[in-house]
């Protein structure tokens, strides 16, 4: 057993480290209080290969793996979460769906400019009344020649305003279900009857822009279909799978992050005429904090090299998402906890942690999907097949 | 042209705790980091190197020289040498230097060696000027705006409150101020590229460069260790306003 990281990765952590420490640290408050990503940093990061860091070098990634994605996630995560999330809808889920199924000429097409951050990619599965019932979308792709028309509505869809490429999941046979009758496609947003709503105003996460999709007869030429046709749900569910690993490795670097501020603050503060660090309440938080957060480091980076080694992971993948939210939730909040009434100002970072940490608990998949994900599974393996 | 920059490795200020209490340092994790400032002077030789030079990265000592010259490599730098000698991780400027001379003919001339102004290490930055020294080179200390015409350097460096000129002829030995430049980060893609590749780092003992074993005997000997007393933070004044006024001015101007 070797629980070390390889001598890449670790480089790869110290640069990302450096980066997000020297770059995004002192812009993160005000990322979150404009509402406004800094476009700058995010040009520079592109130029830094961040934006395909797990994709193979022949398609402009860096051939980091997922486990380079993953460090790369628990490194932004625990300064910007805003930008984290812009980060991870467009690797983990929007260039992640192409790079998986996509065919080679779609590859060629499109992975070189999402890998080097010219072009920015979006994941369109959620719509008005289909949520976690993904099976439910309405979107209709209908073929007339040699194109597509698309139809319909897309919503919640993280970096919806600012895409250039979305990979979209669209009905094209309604008789036969979104399992079957569902084709995903590669829509650039610059074509006619597209548009985007504007950004959504949300309790966290303000300078990672959510919005509504619109679909007016947009049209998509048939070779824009990512993998095949009727096979749709399978890429967008395969997708989904993989991204909850790296979710799973930011809400560790939310968690991380929590901790760190919590010893740091328990040495400044006195109270009662010593440090709070000597207080053995907040010790055993401290204590926890640390377990949990150890507990998931271990699932996270196991799975990660799960997914690099070709073995099964879906349902660690799973656990990654609803282990990693639900410490960080319980991380920060035992954070804010332990800062007392400095805990709820804006002045510290925690208040803005705790806002922007809460989402990971519902999007890429609720915890209870989750939970019926790691249960299907679970099941599967003893051989009974559930069906939600 | 082959512009030289050495690296100095040391362990990572994050990676231990100095308890002034008990006297003592605690190490946390075997985590290195490459000498802040020897990354300015990398940093000032990739600048300089737009011009056609070739920019060598040089390191001694265990796997944290050897991450700092894939850092190197994957910042820029064409070639790394790596001296391999795990005594040269706390070796002062008197081995440092020999082994350099050394390397300097192995690498067929260097014509600019740059390395940091500050150092974290025990070098106690001595290894630019004595170097400069043994070569009868001239040498620049705490360089700014290091820039070069044909075989003449310029750049700025402190001089009292304020900075000055100085101008010096090539071959020449530079120390590069920590706060010269902002080194660039490495591309994600080049720190894997650099260690998937199976020559990066030409790895080479003193030894090979047949560096006479004498010269590698450090000069300073480590007798013990002291520890400078634990601080004590802020100072309560009392008084008037005017009072509170003039201790305050006077404690400013006292450096208090």
């Amino acid at each position: 057993m070797d629980f070390t990281l390889a001598p890449q990765h670790v480089a790869l952590r110290r640069m990302l480290r450096d980066f997000c420490e020297q770059e995004m640290r002192p812009r993160a408050k005000e990322v979150d209080r404009t509402g406004r990503y800094d476009p700058g940093v995010l040009r520079w990061m592109g130029e830094l290969g961040f934006f395909g860091i797990p994709f193979a070098q022949k398609y402009g990634g860096a051939g980091a793996g997922e486990v380079g994605y993953c460090i790369l996630m628990e490194e932004l995560n625990r300064v910007c979460p805003s930008t984290a999330t812009i980060i991870g809808a467009h690797i983990g889920i929007a260039a992640m769906s192409l790079y998986l199924d996509g065919s080679e000429a779609l590859k060629q097409k499109y992975l070189p400019d999402l890998c080097a951050g010219k072009a920015i990619g979006a994941f369109g599965l959620t719509e008005p009344n289909a949520g976690s019932d993904a099976a439910g979308i309405q979107l209709r792709a209908t073929l007339e020649g040699d194109s597509y028309f698309l139809d319909g509505q897309k919503m919640w869809i993280t970096n919806g305003p600012i895409a250039d490429v979305v990979m979209v999941l669209a009905v094209t046979d309604a008789s036969l279900g979104a399992r079957g009758g569902a084709t995903c496609f590669v829509v650039e947003t610059s074509t006619p009857g597209f548009s985007a709503g504007k950004p959504e105003r949300k309790m966290g996460l303000h300078g990672s822009p959510t919005s509504l999709l619109n679909f007016d007869e947009v049209r998509v030429p048939k070779e824009n279909v990512l993998g095949e046709v009727g096979l749709g749900f399978v890429t967008f569910m395969k997708t989904l799978d993989i991204g909850r690993v790296s979710l799973g490795a930011a809400t560790l670097g939310g968690s991380q992050e929590a901790l760190e501020a919590s010893l740091r603050w328990v040495k400044a503060r006195s109270q009662f005429g010593r440090p709070i660090a000597h207080m053995q309440s907040l010790q055993f938080m401290l204590a926890d904090m640390a377990t949990e957060i150890e507990a998931l480091r271990s699932l996270v980076y196991r799975t990660a090299w799960l997914v690099d080694n070709g073995q099964p992971f879906v349902k660690e993948a799973g656990m990654c998402k609803l282990l990693g939210s639900e410490t960080a939730s319980r991380c920060i909040d035992r954070a804010l906890q332990i800062h007392g009434a400095v805990g709820i100002s804006r002045e510290f970072a925690l208040e803005r942690g705790w806002r922007d940490a809460r989402i990971a608990e519902i999007f890429e998949g609720t915890n209870e999907i989750q939970r019926i994900v790691i249960a299907g599974e679970l099941l599967q393996e003893r051989g009974v097949r559930i069906r939600p | 042209m082959n512009i030289l920059v050495v690296l100095r490795a040391g362990r990572d200020p994050a990676s231990f705790t100095v308890n002034r209490k008990v006297q003592k340092v605690f190490v946390h994790r075997n985590e290195y980091r490459t000498n802040p400032a020897d990354l300015n002077a990398l940093e000032a030789a990739l600048q300089l190197s737009n011009a056609g030079q070739t920019v060598i990265a040089l390191a001694g000592g265990g796997p944290e020289a050897q991450e700092a010259l894939y850092q190197a490599r994957a910042m820029g730098a064409a070639r790394a040498v790596w001296i391999t000698d795990t005594a040269l991780r706390e070796a002062d400027a008197g081995p440092r230097v020999a082994i350099l001379q050394k390397a300097m003919t192995h690498l067929g001339g260097v014509d600019l060696v740059l390395l940091g102004a500050s150092v974290r290490h025990a070098d106690l930055a001595q290894t630019g000027p004595r170097l400069a020294a043994a070569l009868g080179w001239p040498f620049i200390d705490a360089a700014h705006a290091l820039q070069m015409e044909g075989a003449t350097l310029t750049a700025t460096v402190a001089a009292g409150a304020g900075f000055e000129g100085v101008r010096a002829g090539t071959p020449a030995v530079v120390a590069v101020a920590e706060d010269a430049n902002q080194p660039r980060f490495a591309p994600a893609a080049s720190i894997i590229r650099v260690y998937a590749e199976a020559d990066a780092i030409e790895a080479l003992t003193p030894a090979d460069l047949g560096v006479d074993p004498a010269d590698l005997q450090p000069q300073v000997v480590r007798r013990g260790e002291r520890y400078p007393p634990e601080r004590t933070f802020g100072q309560v004044l009392a008084g008037s306003t005017e009072d509170l006024a003039r201790q305050m001015a006077a404690a400013l101007r006292g450096g208090g």
